[in-house]
């Protein structure tokens, strides 16, 4: 199953089943309509993982976003930094999803996002012990990207306390092929 | 008078290296047991022998120091530093006699040459233009990992008394730090970093009556230095050295691990007295395993060396088909073997396996 996100591809594996969670009509037409309600990027689960994917795709516009790129609550406080740091914004785009996941299962006419609130509930009420991981997938030039994501990966999870959920960071360049998805650059039309 | 460059063939754990010194400063990596340390001590052995042979000439009604004692002096010193049984025992260990040597190239092409097989006893043999060395200004400090100075007041009378199983580079700190400070500073760039230091250390060093010690904090007066914490005590160090003239123009300091115990918001500070101290015309030597201060230099030499003028030199040791071999670079980023970046590397791989693991 294959997934485009801007001009990055997420080729899943085949037991994967994935959706492109913020263009589906239940989060478009109904949930985002309420003032402030956002959603991460795409929704993955196998049997043993429930994957939470949000993907940042700075390649070409490192300058432009310099602040963006680098900004987490701790990094940009007090620096005058307008941008709403990246740790935040995914903390609370990872909580509204969650929120709208449940409202879609609540929704008897809802097919696309609920059915992947089933392996999540499983897992509430321990009839699976598949894990849950947030994944940000920033691309772009990034300096000592290592040091980068450990830094990110811990404001990250400062953030998500309240979600018993594994989190990282990877980009292309970092990503292990037999790794749940293949990410690969598309050509832009 | 500086380093220019270092020759080393079979000597301790090395076959054949060569490395090109930065007048300002140079930051030698690698994995432990790789051999960093022996390159500082071998270069502050011998520039500290030179250092007391220029001090034992200056002594009157003394004959100059003959070349034969400067031979037994150098060995001698490097027992004291390295602390094998006896200095034969720094040649490259392999079957039958081994012969080993090192030669060090100062600016103005100056040379001093070391060499000696792995039967030697007592002595070295030492070659090279050694009357123009022994005119050349030259102050050599050599600053261990572990903190001396809250222990000064007794460790170099014990160290002369017994026989006991320090390095002698702490015996040799011990005795620049009981140097008396000179009274005030000799130039603007001392006093410039003199008021940096103590504004660090939130205090003044000083040297009481009974050898002691002591931190003099405004408003709380005289603080023993073992009550301080210990990258406070690294501060006060190197504060008496430039006040008593052991760190200060012609001095080469040679500093192993300076981030030993200090708390990563000292590092900071460290490097920007160590920057200082070159501004003041210090060649400084630093061997680390520290990512931040990697780093520190790293940012300061990209962004900020060429204008003020100082040359930044990253040095990484690496093993290459058995042997110990070296790269250079101005930044961090020029190096292709940086131990301290592949452990960080390591580190991530190791966590993206447990965050796809089942």
């Amino acid at each position: 199953m294959q997934i485009k996100e801007g001009s990055l591809l997420f080729d899943f594996n085949d037991d994967v089943t994935a959706i492109k969670f913020d263009e589906q009509p239940f989060y478009r037409n109904k949930f985002n309509v309420l003032k402030g309600a956002r959603g991460v990027d795409i929704l993955a689960y196998n049997r043993e993982c429930f994957m939470i994917l949000e993907v940042k795709d700075f390649r070409g516009y490192e300058i432009e976003n310099r602040k963006r790129v680098t900004a987490t609550s701790s990094v940009s406080k007090g620096k005058g930094c307008t941008e709403e740091p990246l740790d935040l914004e995914l903390a609370l785009k990872v909580r509204e999803t969650l929120a709208c996941m449940l409202a879609a299962a609540l929704d008897d006419n809802e097919e696309d996002i609920s059915p992947f609130f089933k392996p999540i509930i499983d897992k509430a009420r321990g009839r699976s012990n598949i894990s849950l991981k947030v994944l940000l997938f920033v691309e772009g030039d990034i300096p000592r990207f290592p040091l980068y994501s450990r830094n990110m990966i811990d404001s990250i999870k400062k953030k998500m306390r309240w979600l018993n959920a594994r989190v990282f960071v990877e980009n292309i360049d970092t990503h292990k092929a037999q790794h749940f998805f293949e990410p690969s650059r598309v050509k832009q039309n | 008078m500086y380093i220019k460059r270092l020759e080393l063939k079979n000597y301790t754990s090395f076959d054949s290296l060569q490395l090109d010194f930065s007048p300002n400063i140079n930051i030698i990596s690698g994995e432990n047991n790789i051999g960093k340390t022996n390159i500082i001590k071998a270069l502050y052995s011998t520039t500290r022998t030179i250092d007391d042979i220029q001090t034992e000439n200056e002594k009157p009604g003394l004959p100059p120091v003959t070349r034969e004692k400067m031979g037994e002096m150098l060995a001698r010193k490097l027992v004291g530093v390295y602390r094998p049984d006896y200095v034969g025992r720094l040649a490259r260990r392999t079957t039958g006699r081994a012969h080993a040597s090192f030669r060090i190239i100062f600016n103005n092409d100056n040379r001093f040459v070391v060499s000696f097989d792995s039967s030697a006893k007592k002595s070295v043999s030492i070659g090279g233009s050694i009357q123009r060395l022994l005119n050349s200004p030259l102050k050599s400090v050599y600053i261990p990992p572990k903190e001396i100075i809250s222990a000064a007041e007794n460790f170099a009378a014990l160290y002369e008394r017994y026989h006991i199983a320090f390095e002698e580079t702490y015996y040799d700190l011990n005795r620049l730090l009981l140097l008396p400070a000179k009274k005030g500073p000799t130039n603007t760039r001392q006093k410039k970093l003199l008021k940096k230091l103590e504004m660090l250390a939130e205090g003044k060093v000083v040297l009481q009556q009974n050898g002691r010690f002591y931190l003099k904090a405004k408003g709380i007066g005289n603080i023993e230095m073992g009550l301080v914490a210990e990258g406070y005590r690294k501060l006060s160090t190197l504060l008496y050295l430039i006040s008593n003239e052991s760190l200060t123009e012609h001095s080469i300091l040679f500093w192993d691990e300076p981030e030993t115990n200090c708390n990563p918001q000292m590092i900071s500070p460290l490097v920007e007295i160590m920057i200082e101290l070159a501004r003041i015309g210090v060649q400084v030597f630093i061997c680390t395993h520290s990512y931040f201060l990697q780093q520190e230099f790293s940012l300061y030499s990209e962004y900020k060396a060429e204008r003020e003028k100082l040359d930044i030199k990253f040095f990484s040791l690496y093993k290459q088909d058995g042997n110990i071999t070296a790269e250079s670079g101005s930044t961090l980023a020029e190096l292709e073997h940086n131990t301290i970046m592949q452990e960080f590397n390591e580190l991530y791989n190791k966590e993206q396996e447990l965050f796809y693991a089942d």
